[in-house]
């Protein structure tokens, strides 16, 4: 808006008298005059910030006259003797005599800018001027009030305070809520709601059985406790976190953040408290003795895309993945778009460019290069070697057996305090199990046992024999268990030299499984191997006399054996000569149980942590990073103004006294200090359960953002959320409790035709389920699911070439899984950014390159065609009617019904079972004439077919099925 | 479709539909429900034209074009070699430029370090037509249509690099999460044909293969707006398009059946519960359906002229390549698909311009010069917007050595060509100027949103006017940027 000089400002205010007049008189018409008191924050503040606050908002650059609107001072700032708002005097006001100038050129929003007012938001403000112009800060920036649920009628219905705030808005809208749904809804509502799968038949009769009054409450119980729980409820982060199994850009390889996933399911299913799942994702590693699942749960800041593209700068990268970080943060737990004042303050909040660098620099401090090398292994920055879900319980087992045990053995003493010594012959008549036998240099090229009726045994039937000229050798390898040295360990064997042909020098090598470095020799020092005077190569002494048995003893320690490792080898060399050997072993301690079970434990830990993968985290550099603003948000401008960390001033402050870094941001959003991230993630929670959350728009509760729905219930639910000490399966129970979310879903055509979103549910929420839900639907419902919590990533069936299309000549290629790892739950699949799973596509999963909160649902052909056509679904039809036509019963009618329920969670009626035996009737008169196309069709997927059912009616059932699977009912839960 | 879009218009027409379809009959056959649904939901359009979908009030004017067919040509294509021919190179090749040379012009980390020197083409140029366009002898038949090109010498971007290069020029932001320009197109302008998507997207390989660059979903994924305006990729391998074709052992006829009783029992259903969204399902599970039969159909080149298939060459014979990707460019256009994206990869000629530069113009020049004369041929060339070109262009000094027998050369953002015909361009010119080096824009720059801004001009739409409401800020193609170049507008 222009400045407006005095004498034109009179002029105009007249004009807009005029127009005023006008307003008033078409108002007393058709168009009722805005009785209702006008609230800044509901309607007011949307239309200034949609409509001006693009030239009259926080952005100083792009501010037009020197005019700002978003605040009061700027409102009823004097502008040379007028102000935009004089409140209570709409005459006065420039603000309302521009915005109804007859004259388009003068009238504001600017024809051209695409922004004009509608009549009624014309109306709105200079309603909300004559009743004084009240402004009130941005409803999200105040801490939520502890509000009291309204006094309603009708309490009998209500179920929960929830229902108090929702009967109330539908009682000034003049409308009732709905019926409540049937039961065999809302457990498939209801279990979908909360673990992601259908109820089983099971589940379903005994809900329907049950006519308890708490029948309901504990299927709720009884599904929060599911491991499923945790696994669905990480379906929704995943997309917040921007999770994937691939780096994302150029060679978009593969990447290990899937034990940062297995830390989501586990907080989900421990329901650790949200202001700790909060902390420990954007600050674990910063906590006191972090753990390592505290360190691998700030992987959350570390999911986003990674360069790996040659001749890039990386700076410039590494810029872009602290505004990632900041942009996702501020998304996922204040729901601001902080991203928009990278490059010039806000324009519709209160956030400086400044404020952005200040949030920017929690994140500015990671040792990393923001570029990763080009192979599957590789990784950036900070890592460290996770444990799997599975891994971490057991290693935590572990560490307390080999504890208790360690602590028991001191105690008592261990058994090299006082030896009882056994000897254990190792290899004797028969080799080591597991052993393979060699025979290399002269002689012959085996390992060779001679019996005692023609040669010198010492021990049992047989020695091992060797005749050779120069240096020749034969022995046992790769033995397993092997051969375990205890304390005070002798190795032993006999041996024979023949005294006609005696050899210049034996030797005994062993193998610990890390080498042969470990010598002993008697005689001639002929033979090269190892160096003299180390444990390589000892010397023993003279050669033993010819002609009789001899035992040669070698302390183990004494050939670098101490105690603990495990002999897997043993070598017979010799040079010249012929040899017999006989009888090898060891003589040590006798390990107390304990103490075996010690060692069982000990390398069972360290072979668990050696496979661990090395998954990226947080930590922060010993010398911080400066940070700068940075000049149009450019890596190459940084501009000289250092900032330090901390929260936009709208918001508050961090406290002074302590060092601000991303456990001190934590602490801050985890306060009541806060007034949006207990707002906001209650808010995620009810679009889950709901379709649409109370304030729509999941990602923007600023000034853009939409206004909640029932506001009073939001803020209800956040001090609700934070009084229970942020208790995240409590605010799921309390919203599916609701007699609200218990509502039927049916659309009553007059409440459908004024609210189709059911912003005011006067109805239950209906909507299509997620891609993950509609495939583990099929997989469940055919048998075929297999259910195994966490792990590394899978690759079920996907069209042929689709890496291919679009990856780099010489980049690993997909290359799908078999077995069960073809029907593990959705969310394992693995994740390539630039080929996302195609079928997950089809129904509106995201690339995963950035930050989603809300997925759309769509509805489209390709999406049919998916539910049609992909070995997925035709598999899991062809095991469903395998399942109906075992499990159904002996008549068609009955297997029907259990296929339809399979799929819908409820029985048929009577026309819906007509139809159905019609389609199987005809659908088995056409694979009895094509019996060669019921075989093919059974040939879909990987699993086998029952060959004893029919074959025929099994391909029409299977036919039935994909019908069944592609139900709208199917894939929507109801 | 998205279901909150549509929730109104499904609410007015349901009165309609439930007469047409009986609200007591509990099954319905096949054919009356395939008369329902092909109605038109969407006239009134100021083209005059029927278009399934899209946003009120668009296009915003008269459209010179209704669709686009972009062929992507990725890696990035030699302006030196190809349609910015620089004389003054033969003179000064082999000269070092120095670091005063590049303004401060930012070098990837290719070449950052090593020395710099001029490096000619080894190519000839020569004019062709009345307009007298100079075009490479590596591109014989576009030398032919050069009347009816438009070449654009002076486009410039911000990336140097590939991959955010590429998601600049297909989204307008470098970085992911942006709509891609044909989402945009089938946000705006919705589809002309009910029974295909408005944005298809064909890839193809090129002969060059080395040099071939990763392409992402991203490119042409629908962002923030509803995943329906995704593109959807049409394929050599395996179904034309993902799913298309029923698994073995389910014949056309019990495809059908399985459908009628999916038909029926959501029909039930919706008598039931009264949700749209169901009936929007039937639409669409039919939809899919006969793309069944029609993709089939469309895809299968045979039925073509032989004199056709020779016009775009031997390899319009062979599925997936850029050749047939541009014969079954021009029959989606003629089925009125709004916007056809083609990826030719294997440009990226850092090495060895003499050996796969030609390769890649072998795989590319017939059909592209072949695709305009057979669009002009059927009267389609002048409502149908043909681009050509890469993703930046490539540096006038040598990648490594100097070697004539090998030489490459590095990613040049500053300025490049590119080419665009039909729909509302100005056939046979030739836009902006380059310095003698070819490093600098002299004359006329083209950044890559003005682009974006003139091609969504010749389709009816003000770039500015083409917004959707994200995290509270209206997003668009252009973003804050954007100018149409009217000098090249017919």
């Amino acid at each position: 808006m222009m400045p407006l000089p005095k004498q034109v400002v009179r002029k105009q205010v007249v004009l807009a008298l005029a127009t005023l007049t006008l307003l008033a008189s078409s108002a007393a018409g058709a168009e009722p005059a805005v009785k209702q008191p006008v609230d800044f924050n509901r309607d007011i503040r949307p239309i200034l910030s949609d409509k001006c606050f693009h030239c009259h908002g926080p952005d100083e650059s792009n501010r037009e006259a020197d005019l700002r609107l978003d605040s009061l001072e700027g409102l009823t700032a004097d502008l040379g003797g007028h102000s935009a708002v004089v409140p209570g005097n709409v005459k006065a006001s420039a603000l309302v005599a521009r915005i109804t100038h007859a004259d388009p050129e003068e009238r504001m929003p600017p024809a051209d800018s695409g922004r004009s007012l509608t009549p009624q938001q014309v109306e709105l403000i200079s309603s909300w001027v004559q009743q004084g112009a009240v402004w009130k800060k941005h409803w999200s920036f105040i801490s939520p009030a502890r509000t009291q649920p309204p006094k309603v009628a009708k309490e009998g219905w209500a179920v929960n305070p929830i229902d108090h705030f929702v009967l109330a808005r539908l009682k000034s809208k003049g409308l009732t809520p709905a019926e409540r749904a049937d039961k065999a809804t809302l457990i498939r509502r209801v279990t979908f709601d909360l673990t992601g799968l259908p109820p089983s038949i099971d589940e379903i009769k005994a809900f329907l059985a049950d006519d308890s009054a708490d029948a309901y409450e504990s299927l709720v119980d009884r599904l929060l406790k599911s491991p499923r729980y945790g696994e669905r409820m990480a379906m929704q982060w995943l997309d917040a976190a921007r999770y994937a199994d691939t780096h994302g850009y150029s060679l978009d390889r593969r990447r290990v953040m899937w034990p940062w996933r297995d830390w989501v399911i586990m907080a989900y299913n421990q329901n650790m408290p949200f202001d700790q799942f909060m902390t420990e994702q954007l600050a674990g590693d910063l906590l006191p003795e972090a753990t390592i699942a505290q360190r691998v749960a700030t992987g959350f800041n570390r999911n986003h895309p990674i360069q790996s593209e040659g001749g890039v700068i990386n700076e410039e990268y590494r810029v872009e993945t602290v505004v990632d970080r900041v942009e996702t943060t501020a998304s996922v737990f204040l729901g601001l778009t902080m991203g928009c004042c990278r490059c010039h303050d806000h324009k519709y909040e209160p956030f400086s460019q400044e404020e952005f660098y200040r949030f920017y620099s929690f994140f500015n401090n990671v040792p990393e290069s923001a570029h990763v090398g080009n192979s599957d292994k590789a990784t950036d920055g900070p890592v460290v070697k996770a444990p799997s879900v599975l891994q971490t319980s057991q290693l935590e087992q572990l560490s307390k057996q080999i504890e208790k045990l360690e602590l028991e053995i001191k105690k008592e003493g261990s058994s090299a305090a006082k030896p009882k010594l056994i000897e254990r012959v190792w290899i004797d008549d028969e080799i080591p199990a597991g052993a393979e036998t060699i025979g290399n240099g002269g002689g012959a090229q085996k390992f060779e046992f001679v019996t005692k009726d023609k040669h010198p045994v010492y021990s049992g039937n047989k020695s091992s024999m060797r005749t050779t000229v120069g240096l020749s050798q034969h022995l046992v390898q790769n033995a397993k268990p092997g051969l375990r040295i205890n304390a005070v360990g002798k190795l032993f064997t006999y041996v024979y030299l023949d005294p006609d042909n005696p050899p210049k020098e034996i030797m005994m090598q062993w193998n610990d499984g890390r080498g042969w470095e470990h010598r002993a020799y008697w005689g001639e020092n002929s033979i090269a191997w190892g160096v003299n005077n180390t444990t390589s190569r000892r010397f023993m002494g003279p050669l033993p006399k010819l002609g009789e048995w001899t035992k040669l003893e070698v302390a183990a320690a004494h050939v670098g054996l101490p105690a603990g490792r495990v002999i897997t080898g043993w070598a017979y060399t010799q040079f010249d000569g012929t040899v017999y050997w006989d009888k090898s072993g060891i003589v040590d301690s006798q390990p107390n149980e304990k103490e075996q079970q010690l060692a069982m434990l000990r390398e069972q830990a360290s072979g668990m942590k050696a496979g661990m993968p090395a998954v990226m985290v947080m930590a922060e550099m010993s010398t911080p990073r400066k940070t700068f603003v940075l000049t149009r948000g450019q890596y190459n401008s940084p501009s000289d103004i250092e900032v330090t960390a901390g929260i936009p001033s709208v918001l508050g402050s961090l406290p002074t006294d302590s060092k601000p870094n991303r456990l001190e941001l934590a602490k801050w959003l985890s306060s009541r200090n806060n007034p949006l991230t207990a707002r906001v993630t209650v808010n995620r929670y009810w679009q889950l359960h709901f379709g649409v959350g109370l304030v729509k728009t999941l990602e923007d509760f600023g000034a853009q953002g939409e206004w909640p729905s029932h506001p009073g219930l939001l803020d209800w639910l956040a001090s609700e959320f934070v009084e229970s000490g942020w208790d995240v399966k409590g605010m799921h129970k309390l919203i599916v409790m609701s007699a609200t979310y218990r509502q039927s879903s049916h659309w009553s055509a007059g409440v459908a035709k004024s609210d189709p979103e059911n912003r005011l549910l006067a109805r239950g929420p209906r909507f299509r389920l997620d891609a993950e839900m509609i495939r583990d639907q099929a997989l469940f419902a055919s048998g075929l699911l297999v259910e195994q919590l966490g792990g590394e990533s899978v690759r079920p069936y996907q069209p042929p070439g689709l890496w291919g299309d679009v990856v780099y000549e010489n980049a690993p290629r997909f290359t799908q899984d078999h077995g069960h790892k073809l029907y593990r739950r959705s969310m394992y699949t693995y994740w390539k950014r630039s080929v996302p799973p195609p079928n997950f596509q089809a129904f509106d999963a995201p690339t995963r390159e950035a930050c989603m909160l809300q997925r759309s649902k769509t509805n489209t052909p390709l999406a049919a065609l998916v539910l049609m056509n992909d070995p997925t679904f035709v598999e899991a039809s062809r095991k469903l009617a395998e399942r109906v036509m075992k499990q159904g019963g002996e008549s068609q009618s009955d297997r029907l019904t259990l296929a339809f329920r399979l799929a819908t969670g409820r029985l048929p009626n009577e026309t819906e079972r007509k139809q159905l035996l019609a389609a199987q009737t005809k659908l088995v008169a056409a694979y009895r004439n094509d019996l060669t196309a019921a075989e093919k069709l059974m040939g879909v997927g990987e699993s086998p077919y029952d060959r004893s059912l029919d074959l025929a009616e099994l391909a029409a059932y299977t036919g039935i099925a994909n019908a069944l699977f592609q139900l709208d009912e199917s894939i929507t839960r109801n | 479709m998205n279901s909150n879009q549509h929730i109104a218009d499904e609410l007015g027409l349901m009165t309609t539909r439930r007469q047409l379809l009986g609200r007591a009959t509990t099954g319905i056959g096949s054919m009356a429900l395939a008369s329902v649904l092909n109605e038109n939901l969407y006239a009134g359009r100021p083209d005059g034209a029927q278009a399934v979908g899209g946003k009120a009030g668009f296009p915003n004017f008269l459209p010179k074009a209704k669709r686009v067919i972009y062929l992507f040509q990725s890696g990035a294509p030699s302006q030196f070699e190809l349609l910015d021919h620089k004389p003054e190179l033969e003179a000064r090749h082999g000269q070092v430029l120095g670091p005063d040379f590049f303004k401060g012009q930012r070098q990837t980390g290719m070449t950052a370090r090593q020395e710099k020197r001029v490096c000619k083409s080894i190519y000839k140029f020569k004019k062709h037509g009345q307009s007298g366009a100079e075009i490479s002898e590596l591109l014989p038949h576009l030398g032919k249509v050069a009347d009816d090109i438009c070449i654009i010498r002076s486009v410039q971007t911000e990336a140097i690099n590939h991959d955010p290069a590429i998601t600049f020029f297909q989204t307008g932001f470098q970085q992911a999460g942006r709509p891609s320009m044909g989402a945009w197109v089938s946000y705006g302008l919705g589809s002309e044909n009910a029974d295909l998507p408005a944005y298809v997207v064909m890839i193809s390989q090129g002969s060059a293969k080395r040099d071939s660059q990763a392409l992402y979903a991203r490119l042409w994924g629908s962002g923030f707006l509803p995943s329906a305006h995704q593109g959807v990729k049409f394929r050599a391998i395996g179904d034309p398009v993902l799913y298309l074709n029923n698994p073995p052992g389910i014949s056309s006829a019990s495809r059908r059946t399985i459908l009628d009783l999916t038909n029926s029992l959501n029909q039930a259903h919706f008598d039931k519960v009264g949700d749209p969204e169901t009936i929007t399902r039937i639409r669409q599970a039919e939809l899919a359906y006969r793309m069944q039969m029609s993709v089939p159909d469309l895809v299968a080149t045979s039925d073509e002229p032989k004199h056709v298939l020779d016009m775009y060459g031997d390899a319009a014979r062979i599925p997936g390549t850029f050749a047939a990707n541009c014969l079954l460019a021009r029959r989606l256009a003629e089925r009125g698909v709004r916007f056809i994206q083609l990826y030719h990869r294997g440009w990226d000629q850092h090495g060895d311009v003499p050996r796969d530069l030609p390769l890649q113009c072998g795989d590319v020049d017939q059909p592209s010069a072949a695709l305009l004369t057979d669009l002009k041929q059927r009267g389609m060339l002048d409502d149908t917007l043909v681009i050509w070109g890469g993703e930046f262009g490539r540096t006038v000094y040598a990648q490594g050595g100097l070697n004539m027998a090998k030489y490459g050369r590095d990613h040049h953002p500053r300025c490049f060509s590119m080419w665009m015909a039909g729909g509302g361009i100005k056939p046979g010119m030739t836009y902006g100027t380059t310095d003698e080096f070819g490093f600098d824009i002299v004359e006329n720059p083209v950044p890559v949103y003005d682009l974006h801004a003139t091609m969504l001009h010749c389709l009816g739409i003000d770039h500015q006017r083409l917004t959707h409401k994200f995290q509270g800020r209206y997003y668009r193609l252009t973003d804050v940027h954007g100018r149409v170049v009217r000098d090249i507008l017919r």
